[in-house]
């Protein structure tokens, strides 16, 4: 930059203060601490119910029970909310899609589609972190207590225009489409209130990340990753989701969160690559299985584009490179694909590849009749995974390369 | 006239969506010429079936299910449903760890349901055809853990497979026995 630009752009700022970054206006509890409601009201209600919910996920054959996982999720939250440590509860759910929620009485679960989509412990920090706002702010129970005041109103709207028609003062037609316009605007104005709860929880949370010492960046990271996914997916955004959308729109929230990000950047005091292990060593055993529930949803797009950023990310090489592999070969129909080979080719290049790399290049070269080959890879499957469950049909596999001239 | 052409044509529709049992001695669903030795089962009416397929029941779908997956020819997925490009489909050089998994695939995607256990998978020859036999488990949306066993073959480039699902505890093991047979003994054309 020249002497002249630099001269005048230090005017500018001199002159327009206003320019500068606007001081981060910092959100507080309005929860209290060690709080239990009365029975009986409506907070007492939604506690109640959210007890119900509760012993049902920990009751789930969909829960993970692994107490080290749900531990290292609960260090994180209290790292976000010390004060509120002890009223925090974590449960891990087998569902791979993408999602996290908080009950009123502090009971959060996390989907598994989740963990596989978090890149380290900061990311996972920014969305447990935006759960951890609604708790804080008790958005429950403002959202429970605005649906009672609408839902009065729109039942008394309804009425008074019933009420109308019968008297003949407006023709029935018009009275329904007002009603029908009236119910959709106090839908829409429910929901809209669900958006500012979001918009304020996007904001605690990244205030909450930046405290405890994560890079608050991170929060628009974890909402880019899953717009590119979207896109990635080629599958539409169905044009009246936006009006009952619950989430803020992704241009918007990526905008404010980068802003957030820079009001309160340059205080990240934990050290990205322990987070990184950490999160690794909490999350990595379950990863296969997380890795087989997306396989199952047969979204190519979507999962190419997640696998390939895991491999950017350097997580778990030799199952990622053979998840890649087969997503390949699902896009290409099951057909010997290259592509598909030369993804569990290097996925045995690395210590972490799963046996099934060697099954899946087994059965690629069968039906390529290169049954040496085949031979070589089943045996090494069932060398590696002397239990498999379907180690009998690898054994008939076998056999097939034998008996052939 | 036209009154009595309504009415016979409403009694034959409300005919097409009811239970019906299933008579003992051989039957013919879909390819499958199967036998059964008691009447235990009752064919569900295609709308209330899982994808619409031809399947047989003892206590209710929900309780348990015998699906038929017959002639699925290359390139077709197993369920009818409206929207097809969400499930993957047969391809007819697929080995029977693929048709495993596109079985799974299938369940996980129709069921909303998550696969909790791959289980085994060993050969079965079904009407002299050498096949598969596939056992899995899965959570469906209302928690339960239900467990699937499958016996299939490829025949002349089209899929057949039968599919018995029930929930784990109690309603797989009451009728599995039934089911297997049926479907071990199976026929094709």
């Amino acid at each position: 930059m020249s002497t002249w630009r630099r001269a005048a752009l230090a005017m500018l700022i001199g002159l327009c203060p206003a320019t500068a970054a606007p001081a981060f206006d910092a959100l507080s509890p309005s929860l209290p601490t060690n709080y239990s409601p009365p029975d009986g009201d409506t907070e007492g209600g939604l506690w109640m119910a959210s007890r119900q919910a509760e012993e049902e996920i920990a009751h789930s054959p969909r829960r993970i029970a692994d107490a080290a996982l749900e531990t290292y999720l609960r260090d994180i939250l209290c790292r976000l909310a010390p004060e509120y440590c002890s009223q925090i509860r974590v449960y891990v759910v087998r569902t791979p899609y993408f999602n996290a929620s908080m009950m009123p009485n502090g009971a959060m679960q996390v989907w598994s589609g989740l963990l596989i989509r978090m890149r380290d412990e900061a990311q996972l920090a920014a969305v447990l972190g935006h759960e951890i706002g609604h708790f804080l702010r008790r958005h429950s129970l403002e959202r429970a207590r605005d649906l009672e005041t609408k839902t009065s109103l729109l039942t008394l709207f309804t009425l008074g225009l019933g009420g109308a028609v019968a008297a003949g003062g407006v023709a029935p037609a018009v009275a329904q489409g007002a009603s029908g316009g009236a119910q959709l605007a106090a839908l829409g104005s429910l929901f809209a209130f669900s958006r500012d709860h979001e918009a304020q929880a996007d904001k605690y949370g990244v205030q909450l990340m930046a405290k405890a010492g994560y890079d608050p960046a991170q929060a628009a990271a974890v909402w880019r990753n899953l717009v590119d996914e979207q896109n990635a997916s080629g599958e539409k955004q169905d044009g009246s989701s936006y009006f009952f959308a619950t989430h803020p729109d992704p241009a918007s929230r990526l905008e404010t969160l980068g802003g957030y990000a820079r009001e309160l950047g340059g205080q990240q005091t934990i050290d990205a690559g322990q987070a990184h292990a950490r999160y690794f060593a909490a999350v990595g055993a379950h990863l296969p299985g997380f890795f087989a529930d997306e396989l199952h949803l047969s979204q190519p797009g979507r999962s190419e584009h997640l696998f390939k950023q895991l491999l950017d990310a350097k997580f778990a090489p030799g199952v990622v490179n053979y998840c890649l592999g087969e997503v390949s070969r699902k896009r290409d129909g099951g057909k010997l694909s290259d592509a598909a080979l030369a993804y569990y080719q290097a996925a045995l290049g690395y210590p972490d590849a799963p046996p099934e790399a060697h099954r899946a290049i087994g059965l690629w070269k069968l039906k390529a009749k290169q049954l040496d080959e085949a031979r070589q890879h089943f045996t090494a499957y069932l060398e590696q995974a002397p239990q498999a469950g379907d180690r009998d049909m690898i054994d008939y596999y076998l056999g097939l390369t034998e008996k052939a001239p | 006239m036209s009154r009595v052409v309504f009415i016979l044509a409403l009694l034959l529709l409300t005919g097409c969506e009811q239970y019906q049992q299933v008579k003992s001695g051989r039957n013919e669903v879909g390819s499958f010429s199967v036998t059964t030795e008691a009447p235990i089962w009752n064919s569900v009416p295609s709308g209330h079936s899982p994808g619409s397929l031809p399947t047989w029941t003892v206590d209710g779908v929900t309780l348990n299910s015998l699906s038929f997956v017959s002639g699925i020819k290359d390139g077709s997925p197993l369920v009818t449903v409206h929207d097809k490009s969400k499930y993957p489909v047969f391809h007819s050089d697929m080995l029977p760890n693929e048709i495993a998994e596109l079985v799974q695939s299938t369940v996980a995607r129709l069921f909303t349901a998550t696969i909790s256990r791959t289980g085994e998978l060993k050969p079965l020859t079904i009407s002299g055809q050498p096949g598969f036999e596939l056992e899995f488990e899965f959570v469906t949306d209302d928690e339960v853990i239900r467990r699937a066993f499958v016996g299939g073959t490829v025949k002349n480039g089209e899929l057949q497979v039968v599919v018995f699902q029930a929930p784990r505890m109690h309603y797989f093991e009451k009728d599995f026995g039934h089911a297997r047979d049926l479907i071990v003994s199976a026929k094709l054309p």
